[in-house]
């Protein structure tokens, strides 16, 4: 498989950081908000993109530029993940977490782990997704656009977790976290349950 | 299969027809917005002579256009291409050739009102689940983005468009009456051909703008706090339209960039997320937050409840016949009545199937918190109840209260809490922060003796009822904690920019932060 180059833009608004990965500016190929300003939080988002969603820690293998493997353990700003990855940061001046480098990374999505909490989802999803769906629940199936829920399934989607789960849950929190509607997936449902635990 | 909007040309008025797909509402979706446009250019092509929009829902026209894509959108680039899409239906509407008219039963809400408004005319079933109500500023702390702060004004005067936009609620009859509505009829199905006819007679005219009558503007300064900016920022932006040289484009683009500036605040995240609290507390009360219309309901009312009886009279909902007990549904008496869903309101009932309390009957939504005999949550039996109470405009929420209702210790708490200050300070204080206190709570807050003025009244309204909240969840009077944010805000006016009250006191210092987070499930 021909690597491909992968830039990490961060662009930094009113409502946290954006950070894109993509060739160029405009065309990200993964868009993700990080709503927190701390570089904690930024570094986890970022190696949770580019080591194929799964946890910051997990021990997903990578493949860089050189075909080197390396475990993403740290977050942004520690030399071994972060070496050959370019942040720039298109609107306001340089990013606190500049890290840059000549060689650009290219970084392969590993093969994909259900998250721990995929099949609690997809009890509480199954009854409220018209049948002829419910193949589709998928982790990365996304709850509008192919699931067909809207605001009040959503709500009656937040009853049944909080049977399957046994305790409160709030999906506002989950449905403002993200930076575009395509990204409400059942993966990222999973993650942040599994977060809010 | 379509996304929720169908068309279908017969003798010659194009009918576009609105049904989301799965949904128990109309929601104007990006994709139901396109279909719309595809239908109505082919309709236009094949040679309609007129359009009528309408829905398929039974008690909803259009409720939204999805709070999910709202609350979900931060990437300035992805929401505005959305924006423009459904900008896209609106101008299309509005730009057609022949006259188009909406015609309108059940819910009418936000965008679904904007999109009625770019019609030529409007006409509406006569009962009182067809509201028109613009949520947008008073629930969701954005500014409206499909025209109504350009149309509203010009169809009903500054005044008038200014108090719709801050979130007057209007049902059908007042709707009539400011001049928003053309035409009011029991029956929709036989008053359009009439109504076409007449246009028809009139060589289709399309509608001109006449200048509307001046009203009173709304005082803004009496608005909560977090509301005033947003109330000037629509008040601009209905100003625009008054303009010498004045273009619509021009106005909906600055509305549009009114919206963006305000959708993504921390405020306007809360209020979102207000929505699903008071849905979910729905949802724990009888099971289910979908939107179902009883087809035919007798309901009787007992002669000891004039206020109720005259306020279900003015309340008329299609299906629902007011009578005798004799072979009603649902009664609201001070006993049981045999074989029917008896209601005993003012009162804790043991031999009722529910009780009900009404502490603010004079309220435009008047909360009513019911209580189950049996006990039973989510009380799905009593659902046809809470359904046909909230069509007929009233807020319930169910509770398991024992010996008084959790409402009655909530406004105790609350005028506990402030009685030692004097009463100007605690409502300027608490309309400061946000509350939008109903004018019979006003009345009983503060005295008129006390004349030192005391700190942090809003934080101490906060704490105490937060404090009997969680008292009323800990000893299972209720049940989840949004109901206690829904009672909070319907009984007291807690802003939803807070988010909940719970939620406000677990983000605060307050000693009873640590509680509100333990019920919330916060670590």
């Amino acid at each position: 498989m021909t690597p491909r180059p992968v830039r990490v833009f961060a662009l930094r608004g009113p409502r946290g950081t954006l950070v894109r990965v993509g060739q160029s500016e405009g065309k990200g190929i993964e868009r993700i908000a990080c709503r927190s300003p701390g570089l904690g939080r930024f570094g986890d988002i970022l190696a949770m993109m580019l080591f194929g969603m799964s946890e910051p820690g997990d021990d997903e293998p990578v493949r860089r530029g050189g075909g080197e493997e390396q475990r993403p353990r740290c977050p942004l700003g520690r030399a071994h993940v972060c070496k050959g990855i370019s942040v720039e940061n298109s609107l306001q001046g340089p990013h606190p977490a500049r890290v840059s480098n000549d060689t650009p990374m290219t970084a392969r999505r590993s093969r994909k782990r259900e998250p721990e909490l995929f099949p609690a989802v997809r009890a509480a999803l199954e009854p409220l997704v018209a049948k002829s769906l419910r193949k589709r629940i998928t982790p990365q199936a996304s709850i509008l656009a192919d699931l067909g829920l809207d605001s009040l399934k959503v709500v009656e989607l937040t009853v049944l977790l909080e049977k399957e789960l046994g305790r409160p849950v709030f999906l506002p929190e989950w449905i403002a976290s993200v930076n575009d509607p395509a990204e409400l997936t059942v993966e990222s449902l999973a993650l942040f349950l599994t977060e809010q635990k | 299969m379509t996304a929720g909007c169908t068309g279908a040309l017969r003798g010659g008025i194009l009918y576009l027809t609105l049904d989301t797909r799965g949904s128990s509402v109309n929601v104007f979706t990006p994709a139901v917005a396109l279909e719309l446009e595809r239908e109505l250019e082919a309709g236009l092509e094949a040679g309609a002579r007129a359009v009528v929009v309408q829905s398929k829902k039974p008690g909803s026209f259009i409720n939204g256009v999805g709070l999910l894509l709202a609350a979900s959108s931060h990437s300035e680039e992805a929401a505005m291409e959305r924006a423009h899409a459904l900008q896209r239906c609106y101008l299309s509407l509005a730009a057609a050739p022949v006259p188009t008219i909406a015609a309108i039963e059940g819910n009418c809400y936000g965008c679904g009102l904007e999109l009625a408004l770019t019609c030529d005319y409007r006409i509406a079933r006569d009962s009182y689940d067809t509201h028109f109500y613009m949520p947008e500023l008073r629930d969701y702390a954005f500014i409206p983005l499909f025209g109504a702060t350009q149309r509203l004004p010009r169809l009903l005067g500054l005044g008038a468009g200014l108090r719709l936009l801050l979130g007057e609620r209007l049902d059908a009859r007042r709707a009539l009456r400011l001049g928003l509505i053309d035409r009011l009829a029991p029956d929709l199905r036989k008053a359009l051909p009439g109504f076409l006819s007449g246009l028809r007679a009139r060589g289709w005219p399309k509608r001109e703008l006449r200048r509307p009558p001046q009203r009173p503007l709304p005082r803004l300064a009496d608005l909560p706090g977090p509301e005033r900016e947003l109330a000037r920022e629509c008040l601009r932006l209905s100003r625009l339209t008054l303009r010498r040289g004045y273009r619509l484009e021009d106005g909906l683009r600055d509305e549009l960039a009114g919206f963006w500036r305000t959708v993504g605040t921390r405020d306007s995240e809360r209020a979102m997320s207000f929505f699903f609290i008071r849905q979910a507390a729905k949802a724990h009360a009888i099971g289910s937050a979908l939107y179902r219309r009883p087809e035919r309901l007798k309901v009787h009312v007992d002669r000891s409840l004039p206020a109720l009886a005259r306020l279900f009279r003015l309340r008329p909902l299609p299906g629902v016949q007011l009578g005798p007990a004799a072979g009603a549904d649902i009664a609201f008496a001070a006993k049981k009545i045999r074989g029917v869903l008896t209601c005993a309101v003012g009162s804790l009932q043991p031999d009722a199937d529910c009780s009900a309390l009404l502490p603010l009957a004079g309220e435009d939504v008047p909360p009513l918190e019911l209580v189950p005999t049996n006990r039973e949550m989510p009380w799905r039996a009593g659902a046809p109840l809470f359904q046909f109470l909230e069509q007929a405009g009233f807020a319930p929420v169910v509770s398991r209260a024992r010996g008084r209702f959790v409402s009655k210790r909530l406004l105790d708490a609350l005028t506990a809490a402030l009685r030692e200050a004097p009463s100007a300070q605690v409502r300027s204080e608490l309309l400061e922060f946000g509350f939008r206190l109903p004018k019979a709570v006003a009345r009983r807050l503060g005295s008129r003796k006390a004349r030192r003025r005391q700190k942090n009244l809003a934080g101490r309204a906060v704490e105490a009822l937060a404090r009997e909240a969680i008292r009323a969840l800990d000893d299972g009077t209720l049940v989840h904690p949004s109901q206690a944010d829904l009672l909070a805000h319907l009984l007291c006016g807690f802003p939803v920019v807070r988010g909940g009250l719970l939620r406000c006191a677990a983000g605060s210092k307050s000693p009873i932060a640590r509680s509100a987070r333990r019920v919330l499930g916060q670590r």
